[in-house]
């Protein structure tokens, strides 16, 4: 999976945000704090969930199960807006 | 398929259109350009060459048609002509360091002030107010969506007005430095505060236009960045006394 092309990211006052294009269905704005970003910034790059939680397990101290848990909320959020491409 | 110059916010665009409404709702706006390579010759070095031309094919009109057939509203193809080009020339506005952002502006003795909400809270009557308690001293810039320029150099930021300045066609073409731009919420009592950036920015993200190209977008987002760190940024909760305008005034001048 991938993040999808009309949806960019944008850094503003330490907060991550997604904005997709006019031509998207979705017209609001999603907005995360600096796991968020880790995530999306794996998303640029064709990637398995898998692989995005072996990475946050490695950046950050924090019981493997916990960061899967927050991968999955934020993968569930960006997939509802249509912000992901791929499975 | 007939053409004209317009100018706004230092910009020249041959904007080339097929119906007269655009010509008409173009006033004060428009400009002679050399249209034809003899003209053009003709001018010399006085001629003025557009900084884009824009124009919108039959698609784009049919988009804009669908557009308003979505929310129950029907308009003449002049009028989807008019709409669909003020698009295109949005989407081209970040390549000049530019962007187009929802809102009131006006100029009080030369500085510009801008207010900005979601629709129908009261940006266009608190901007009332204001010609109302300064007469003279203020000047409509655009009444709906003015262009802001951020230059590149120093950093300011830049308001000016367009054709396209709401249903009561309140505006100038000019452009004044932009002193302060206060969001609006409707409130019992008026008093104004600094907004800080980080506050301010998922506000504003929503009232500036999100060209359909992502880099163009990303553009959008940068300048909005630069727009924030140029301003003063405000919040103001207000009523419906003309009061308001002295209050918000007031608070921002400094």
């Amino acid at each position: 999976m991938k993040l999808n092309p009309n949806f960019i990211t944008h850094m503003s006052g330490g907060q991550y945000y997604v904005v997709s294009t006019d031509s998207t269905a979705f017209k609001g704005i999603i907005r995360g704090n600096g796991t968020t970003g880790d995530i999306i910034d794996l998303l640029k790059n064709e990637v398995t969930e898998e692989q995005i939680v072996d990475a946050l397990f490695e950046k950050y101290d924090a019981p493997r199960d916990r960061i899967a848990a927050d991968v999955s909320t934020v993968l569930t959020k960006l997939r509802s807006v249509g912000a992901i491409d791929g499975e | 398929m007939d053409s004209f110059g317009l100018t706004a916010s230092g910009l020249t665009l041959e904007i080339q259109h097929r119906y007269k409404a655009m010509n008409r709702f173009c006033e004060g706006y428009r400009v002679e350009l050399p249209l034809s390579s003899e003209t053009e010759a003709a001018a010399g070095p006085a001629a003025i060459r557009p900084d884009a031309v824009i124009s919108v094919t039959d698609e784009e009109l049919e988009a804009e048609r669908r557009r308003a057939e979505a929310i129950g509203r029907s308009f003449s193809m002049g009028y989807y002509e008019i709409t669909a080009i003020f698009r295109k020339i949005a989407e081209f506005l970040p390549r000049t360091g530019r962007f187009l952002m929802h809102g009131s502006a006006l100029a009080m003795d030369g500085e510009g002030y801008m207010f900005t909400a979601p629709s129908g809270t009261g940006k266009s009557t608190h901007a009332s107010f204001w010609r109302k308690a300064f007469g003279p001293r203020v000047v409509m810039v655009n009444d709906d969506k003015p262009f802001i320029r951020i230059d590149a150099e120093s950093g300011k930021a830049f308001v000016s007005g367009n054709p396209w300045n709401g249903k009561h066609r309140l505006g100038c073409n000019a452009e004044f430095p932009l002193k302060a731009l206060c969001v609006l919420t409707r409130g019992e009592e008026n008093f104004v505060r600094p907004l800080s950036r980080e506050d301010a920015f998922p506000v504003l993200l929503r009232q500036v236009y999100r060209p359909s190209d992502p880099g163009m977008l990303a553009a959008t987002l940068d300048l909005l960045d630069a727009f924030e760190r140029g301003v003063k940024l405000y919040t103001m909760s207000c009523n419906l006394d003309p009061d308001a305008a002295r209050t918000a005034y007031e608070g921002m001048r400094d």
